[in-house]
């Protein structure tokens, strides 16, 4: 067979092209290892909230979102019981309510139910996730 | 159709930008080139326009924000009619060979993936959502940046001081689409789709038709590019303005139009918006611009382009480098007040580390990553070409690039070197990957296009 382009010639650029290829189509077939293409099939077989909540975490989910219907919009809380990832996460779903460390109205404290402090009033109990305090003489 | 409309605004906005850069310079676009570059400008544009109301103090609504885009549309409206003076004409590519029909079949193929693994996807990554998905929230439900933002405790908000172009293109969505963070998050698989026949573009500018689409292809399929563009990540954006950039100015290194000057310190200035390390790829494109023009012993071309080149820099990057500036933001990472001399030492120490996870990501071939080593082995095979015509700005900008990536590693302050380079130096190294692509293209395609006046270089 007559070979007329160039880039065939280039058997540099065609190892490398093709060897891309192969290993593309593979790792596309290929479930890898997180478990992505299943956790794909469960986005797409629920509604926007539960994808939310799958990716976010149920109980961290449910807890932040009940919370946040009880505190008044611009309220200030300070959360506990949380590492930073899933900090960040409760951030961005209980704003417009602000975090402050140094009285806030409200004490979100996640995976302790029986935590007291000093001036803050038990607002709600959730079973097994946390609990949500007020600083006394807010309004709830 | 929200998210459509949305999409269209930023495109009309850019439109109206590039035919007005176009019609200054005498430039004209191949249809490609316009719109996917409109969609870029676009970008930079609504948070320019965004930030500027911020510091005007002019609250923006979704009212406001339909308005502008509305009203851009209207003074376009004349500028469609005669546009046909700015485009190229079209003319039907030759006929594509079997290997092209495969390359062109697999990126289909790999669009279609990243949007349908895009499509169920809310902001959910801890970076997406601290940095930019969070901010975009409280720009959208302030309308607009929130006085005294930027002066905020990292408590109530992650890295205030972070450039904002980001949080604000997804809060300029949120005004067309009302609050969504599932939607919102599309933006980047748009932005991802968009630039990948744009990067094939400037690349033929180059490279012989097979080379420009099998870049585009490595480029598209690079496992962290892929993922990055299905999640609201600002290293792709730069990823993006960077190889831009960086291509218009190697044209303008090959042809001297000052037209791609223009674009070139144009995305450098749009890129200052997006992250900070933007700024060690600006200083390196001037350092180059100034040693490229003084070659020339041309005084006069000397400084005309110098001046065009700052002039459009500025004038793309002066609001936010200057508000940066003045009110005293720095980066908690780094922070050479902080730094002190047991510090840098103790960093200068570490250092190794750097050199220990960069090796991991050319050889760990776990990500199925072999892009790195396919960059790594062209340089080692055409070793005596790397030192000729434009590979050598190439190598000198990527080389002087990656030392300052090194540098600002023996600057940080709050956590170990090992925390800050393991967590990191893969999302760096996608800032580098249009700019590897590129060269890697220059050494291998050796028919590549020369116009008259490349010697000069």
């Amino acid at each position: 067979m007559k070979i007329k382009n160039n880039y065939i010639r280039n058997g540099f650029f065609l190892f490398f092209t093709l060897s891309w290829l192969i290993l593309w189509v593979v790792f596309m077939l290929r479930e890898n290892k997180k478990g992505e293409h299943a956790q794909l099939r469960y986005l797409y077989s629920h509604s926007d909230t539960e994808k939310r909540r799958y990716l976010t975490g149920e109980d961290l989910y449910d807890f932040i979102i009940s919370c946040k219907a009880a505190l008044p919009d611009k309220a200030t809380y300070n959360i506990l019981g949380l590492d930073e990832t899933r900090e960040v996460t409760a951030r961005y779903l209980l704003w417009p309510a602000r975090r402050e460390l140094q009285g806030p109205d409200f004490l979100i404290v996640y995976g302790n139910l029986q935590f007291t402090q000093s001036g803050y009033l038990m607002v709600k109990a959730c079973k097994n996730t946390g609990a949500l305090l007020a600083r006394e003489g807010i309004k709830k | 159709m929200s998210f459509i409309i949305a999409v269209l605004s930023i495109e009309t906005l850019g439109i109206l930008a590039v035919l007005l850069i176009g019609r200054l310079l005498k430039y004209k676009f191949a249809l490609i080139e316009l719109f996917s570059i409109a969609f870029f400008i676009g970008l930079g544009v609504i948070g320019y326009l965004q930030f500027l109301s911020f510091l005007l103090g002019i609250k923006i609504s979704a009212g406001l924000a339909v308005t502008l885009a509305i009203a851009a549309f209207v003074i376009l409206l004349p500028g469609i009619a005669g546009s046909k003076r700015y485009i190229i004409e079209f003319r039907k590519p030759a006929a594509f060979s079997c290997f092209e029909k495969i390359i062109l079949s697999v990126l289909f193929l790999q669009a279609a993936w990243v949007i349908f693994q895009a499509l169920p996807l809310p902001i959910n990554s801890y970076d997406s959502l601290a940095n930019f998905g969070f901010k975009a929230k409280i720009f959208y439900l302030d309308n607009g940046i929130p006085d005294g933002f930027f002066q905020w405790n990292e408590y109530t908000v992650s890295h205030p001081d972070y450039p904002p172009l980001l949080p604000l293109i997804l809060t300029w969505v949120y005004y067309f689409i009302g609050f969504n963070d599932l939607l919102v998050a599309k933006i980047m698989p748009v932005a991802y789709l968009i630039f990948l026949p744009f990067f094939y573009f400037l690349l033929r500018r180059f490279f012989m038709r097979i080379y420009a689409l099998a870049a585009v292809l490595v480029f598209a399929t690079i496992p962290q590019v892929s993922r990055y563009a299905m999640i609201t990540y600002a290293d792709l954006l730069l990823g993006i303005f960077v190889s831009i950039a960086f291509t218009y100015f190697m044209l303008y290194l090959r042809d001297k139009e000052a037209a791609y000057l223009v674009f070139s310190a144009l995305f450098f200035g749009f890129s200052a918006w997006v992250k900070n390390e933007s700024l060690v790829f600006i200083c390196v494109f001037f350092l180059l611009l100034i040693f490229c023009l003084g070659r020339l012993r041309d005084a006069p071309r000397f400084i005309k382009h110098l001046l065009l080149a700052l002039l459009v820099f500025f004038a793309a990057s002066s609001p936010w480098l200057i508000f940066k500036f003045f009110n005293g933001l720095v980066n908690s990472d780094i922070n050479i007040v902080h730094l002190g001399r047991e510090r840098f030492l103790q960093n200068l120490k570490d250092s190794w580390l750097v050199f220990y996870n960069l090796q991991m990501e050319f050889f760990n071939l776990k990500k199925w990553n072999i892009f790195w080593v396919i960059v790594l082995l062209t340089l080692i095979l055409k070793r005596k070409n790397i030192f000729k015509g434009l590979a050598a700005y190439a190598v000198f900008f990527i080389s002087i690039a990656a030392l300052g990536y090194f540098g600002a590693y023996l600057f940080t302050t709050n956590y170990n070197i090992d925390f800050y380079v393991s967590k990191t130096i893969s999302r760096f190294m996608l800032h580098f990957c249009g700019l590897f692509i590129f060269l890697v293209l220059y050494l291998i395609d050796e028919a590549k296009i020369k116009p008259s006046g490349y010697e000069e270089y």
